[in-house]
């Protein structure tokens, strides 16, 4: 078997063109991934309706419209703008509804043209998840940001006029002539109310908050690749170790080397295992050039990179496995090729990378939580975006790495050595 | 002559399409005889000689190899045999030597196995270019590396599916001569297409039309049954559909 694992990898290796492309393709798909989801959204048609117009809520509207990456049209109906986004013209719908208080009293309502129809909690996080919906997203985080400044800016204006009458009050306790206990017990509660002041806004003032649906649980500063990121690696390292494994025995059958293995002694296994160790070796390299690329190029928000390589290469490992499986089935390079091309794209729909499962029919969803896949997705999310550890995900690993045996073992039952 | 070493008997071959590759044949080879399989294209000659190297399950019939029962023992037997395929079956981007290593890694072998690769590369007249990739040795070179896996293990029957075909006259001599030292160890079952090469090597052989076999004997004996000048006309007449 050793024999057998050392001249697949001298193989492999000696292949110049094999290697560079083997090399290069997980850099040059993490650029293009990179690039495509680093960009910020620019010029993006938001519409707004101000609901209560008065001085505040035109002065939150303005507030949001001096954001320039934003394209604010107002609209003067709830109707209007309704229809606007019903029809494509708007990325984001906004309704601001502003007491005359000045205190945003009442619901900020976000409308998104998403394709999730009822946005809950689960349905950001898939439009969070996916490539068209970025700019909704950061449109959302932009007005909450607005909306936060406002806030803010009416919370220091209270702070300001306060302290403004306080000290105009220890002037005219000073200016009055009052008895110097007196006048001393006075700017002596002065000076108590000062300091109580100070924690006034947060205390004391009652100030909604705008409630945005999309919630990220998270104590970092998550830039929208990094969201990306997570999955993207467990998908590339899938990716490119299922097709460099898919069509191993395959190529043996196709070559004839296939059946003169089987003249000798050797035995499937031999086969089987003989090949998956050189592929666990290349699987440690393509990691490695997965997450080097994604850190080096991007500066990705990483959990601890031992455990995120850990699951890039569990990921590559029970890819190369199935890809094994795959070989072991089919007859013909064209049939590897094809079928691993179903499974990877089943798995990239499957796995809640593009489609969480709380939208997904029963039956698939049971599909999707059997795919080790979706387990590491999920861990690698979680290392990366919940500071998460080892603890945390653990058993997920541990049910995805249960699939390497089960995989290899149906390769070895299923293989058959003879032709008929 | 030396004893038996294969017995092959009502081997019949039926492929799922219903198609009958080989109709209930039986034969024996020697120990130390070069044992030819021929008949026009589609006889079912590589067939037989698939079956006989554990390649193909046989639909019926039974194979004997070294007293060694085809079903029971096919571990055993593969042991004992060596298989030169028809295509080269090679690793264009390991070198001679090692192809010959991980084909004979899979081999129980007691001896030093770097002085026994180096044995057998010189054997076939390897030994400079042992550390050749493949991909650049000739056609004649190919064929005699796969030569070389095939008895590097020192089987006692080696089985040779037309072995020189696509060679030049320089090659295919090469060829002869290696099976002639050969046999002086094992014993050897081809196929092949050239009459002239059945003529020369093979002591015994079998003439297959449409998966029976149609004549069995020593060439010598065949030509005469079929009162052809050599064999190239017995197959003439068998495809012919001419008869002993």
């Amino acid at each position: 078997m050793y024999k057998v694992a050392l001249y697949e990898l001298k193989k492999l290796l000696r292949d110049s063109r094999w290697m560079m492309i083997f090399a290069i393709q997980p850099v040059i798909l993490v650029v293009f991934l990179g690039l495509v989801a680093l960009h910020e959204p620019e010029n993006i048609l938001v519409g707004i309706y101000n609901r209560n117009d008065n001085e505040y809520s035109n002065q939150l509207i303005e507030s949001i419209k001096d954001d320039g990456r934003l394209n604010i049209s107002e609209f003067d109906s709830e109707q209007h703008l309704r229809d606007e986004i019903n029809s494509d013209r708007l990325k984001l719908a906004a309704i601001i509804d502003v007491e005359k208080d000045g205190y945003i009293d009442g619901q900020i309502e976000i409308i998104d043209n998403s394709t999730v129809p009822e946005v809950s909690a689960k349905g950001a996080e898939a439009i969070l998840d996916a490539f068209d919906d970025n700019s909704a997203d950061f449109v959302k985080e932009n007005i909450q940001t607005n909306i936060d400044n406002y806030i803010k800016n009416q919370e220091i204006a209270f702070y300001n006029d306060s302290e403004k009458s306080l000290e105009s009050l220890g002037t005219t306790i000073t200016s009055l002539g009052l008895p110097e206990a007196v006048a001393s017990q006075l700017q002596q509660a002065v000076g108590e109310v000062k300091p109580n002041l100070e924690l006034a806004p947060t205390d004391n003032l009652d100030i909604p908050r705008l409630n945005l649906v999309k919630t990220i649980n998270t104590n970092k500063d998550i830039r929208y690749f990094d969201f990306y990121a997570s999955a993207v690696i467990v998908l590339l390292t899938i990716l490119i170790a299922l097709k460099l494994a898919d069509t191993a025995i395959t190529e043996e059958r196709t070559v004839g080397t296939f059946e003169r293995f089987f003249v000798t002694p050797y035995r499937k296994y031999h086969m089987i295992l003989g090949k998956m160790i050189a592929y666990t070796i290349l699987d440690l390299v393509l990691a490695t050039i997965i997450l080097l690329s994604m850190i080096l190029l991007f500066d990705v928000s990483f959990g601890p990179y031992w455990l995120v390589f850990l699951i890039a290469f569990i990921s590559a490992t029970v890819a190369a496995s199935l890809g094994i499986l795959i070989s072991c089935l089919t007859y013909t390079i064209a049939e590897s090729i094809q079928a691993s091309n179903l499974l990877f794209f089943s798995f990239l729909i499957l796995t809640g990378f593009l489609f969480q499962p709380e939208s997904m029919h029963p039956a698939i969803k049971v599909i999707s939580k059997l795919l080790p896949f979706t387990y590491l997705i999920d861990a690698m999310r979680e290392i990366n975006l919940l500071n998460m550890g080892f603890g945390d995900v653990w058993q997920k690993l541990l049910f995805a790495s249960c699939s390497i045996p089960i995989f290899l073992f149906g390769a070895s039952l299923l293989l058959r050595r003879k032709a008929t | 002559m030396g004893d038996l070493i294969i017995k092959v008997d009502n081997l019949t071959k039926v492929f799922s399409a219903g198609n009958v590759a080989v109709n209930s044949i039986s034969f024996e080879v020697l120990r130390h005889q070069v044992f030819g399989i021929l008949g026009p294209n589609g006889s079912g000659k590589t067939t037989i000689l698939r079956m006989l190297a554990t390649v193909l399950e046989p639909s019926n019939g039974s194979i004997v190899i070294d007293g060694l029962d085809y079903i029971r023992d096919q571990q055993t037997i593969r042991s004992s045999i060596g298989y030169v395929p028809q295509r080269d079956a090679l690793y264009p981007n390991l070198t001679a030597w090692e192809n010959i290593d991980i084909f004979f890694s899979a081999y129980p072998y007691n001896g030093d196995r770097k002085k026994r690769i180096e044995k057998i590369l010189k054997k076939v007249d390897l030994w400079d270019s042992r550390n050749i990739f493949v991909r650049r040795l000739s056609g004649g070179m190919t064929k005699r590396l796969s030569i070389a896996i095939a008895i590097v293990h020192d089987p006692r029957v080696i089985f040779f599916d037309e072995v020189t075909m696509g060679l030049d006259p320089v090659a295919r001599s090469n060829i002869w001569g290696l099976v002639n030292k050969l046999k002086k160890h094992s014993a050897i079952v081809m196929t092949t297409h050239y009459m002239d090469e059945a003529e020369q090597l093979c002591d015994n052989l079998i003439i297959i039309s449409g998966g029976s076999i149609i004549a069995n004997g020593k060439p010598e004996k065949i030509t005469h049954n079929f009162k052809a000048k050599n064999l190239h006309e017995v197959i003439v007449m068998v495809v012919k559909g001419g008869n002993v």
